[in-house]
C-alpha cells in the first residue's frame, strides 16, 4: 500500500463545540475526534470541489473542439458491436 | 426506449462491487445517493438477478465555452447561456469478475443513448468523458471519443449517424 505522508492542523474552538463534536463522532462511531473532522471535512471538500469545479480549456483544446464538432460521427466497429450486444440482453 | 440499467435505488445491493479503482468503488458505496439527492449526478446500474451491482455509470450537465463552438450549433441556443451545454459521463464502472464480457461497452452505448435523448430537450450535440487512466482513454477511443490535448478529457459529438442508428431520425 502507499504510504501517504502526513500534515498537521491544529485548531482553536470554544469548549461547547468541541464537546459537541466528541458526542457526533460517538454517536457516528467514529474512534475519535480526529477520525470524525478529517472524515467528514474530506467528504464534504470532495463535493464541493466536484461542484464548483470548471474545466478550464486551452487555446488548443477549443481549436480541438471546434473541429470535433465540425466533424460528422462515424460509427466505429467495436460501437456497432457492443450496441449489439446490449439489444441481446433486451431481448 | 428500453435501457439495460435502472436509476440507482435503495433495492441495490453495492457491498460486493468491486473494480480495480478505489475511487468507482467507493464513490458507488459513499457517494453515489448522496450526489443524487443534490441534483449533482445521475447514477444507472445494471445489476444481476439479485439485485447485486455489476455496473454503473454516472451523468452530469457540463458546459463548454461558446468560443469553441460552431456557429451552426450556437444559433439555435438562447444568448443567455453562458457556455454551451454538455452532458457529462463521468463516472463507468463494471465489477471484477463481468470484465472482459463486453458490460463496459454495452454501459457506454446505454449511455450514449440515454445522453442522445436528453441532448434534444437541452439542445446540445456534445458528450464529455473524463479518462480515468490510459486504458479508459483507449476503452473511449474505439467508442469515437476524441481527446483534448490540454484538459485530457474526451468529446463525441452526437450527430445525425448516431441518432439514425438509435432510430431516433
Amino acid at each position: 500500500m502507499e504510504v501517504q505522508e502526513t500534515a498537521r492542523f491544529d485548531t482553536k474552538m470554544s469548549t461547547v463545540h468541541k464537546k459537541m463534536l466528541e458526542e457526533a463522532a460517538r454517536l457516528k462511531g467514529y474512534k475519535n475526534l480526529t477520525e470524525y473532522v478529517v472524515t467528514t471535512m474530506v467528504e464534504d471538500a470532495t463535493s464541493v470541489i466536484d461542484q464548483y469545479q470548471k474545466v478550464m480549456y486551452s487555446v488548443r483544446d477549443k481549436n480541438r473542439i471546434m473541429e470535433i464538432l465540425g466533424q460528422p460521427t462515424e460509427l466505429s466497429t467495436s460501437f456497432l458491436k457492443a450496441s449489439e450486444g446490449r439489444n441481446k440482453q433486451l431481448e | 426506449m428500453n435501457f439495460i440499467t435502472v436509476e440507482l435505488a435503495k433495492v441495490h445491493k453495492r457491498e460486493s462491487f468491486e473494480c480495480s479503482h478505489e475511487s468507482l468503488n467507493n464513490y458507488l458505496k459513499l457517494q453515489a445517493t448522496k450526489e443524487t439527492k443534490r441534483g449533482l449526478a445521475k447514477v444507472y446500474v445494471a445489476g444481476n438477478e439479485l439485485d447485486e451491482v455489476i455496473g454503473y455509470y454516472t451523468l452530469s450537465s457540463a458546459e463548454l465555452p461558446r468560443d469553441s463552438v460552431p456557429d451552426k450549433l450556437l444559433s439555435k441556443l438562447p444568448q443567455s447561456y453562458s457556455g454551451y451545454p454538455a452532458i457529462l459521463i463521468g463516472r463507468i464502472a463494471v465489477t471484477k469478475n463481468q470484465v472482459g464480457k463486453g458490460v463496459g461497452g454495452q454501459l457506454l452505448v446505454d449511455a450514449i443513448l440515454r445522453c442522445v435523448l436528453h441532448a434534444e430537450s437541452i439542445g446540445t450535440s456534445a458528450i464529455l468523458v473524463d479518462p480515468i487512466d490510459g486504458g479508459a482513454i483507449s476503452f473511449y477511443e474505439k467508442f469515437m471519443f476524441k481527446q483534448l490535448p490540454d484538459s485530457k478529457r474526451m468529446l463525441l459529438k452526437i450527430d445525425h449517424n448516431l441518432k439514425q442508428h438509435f432510430s431516433i431520425e
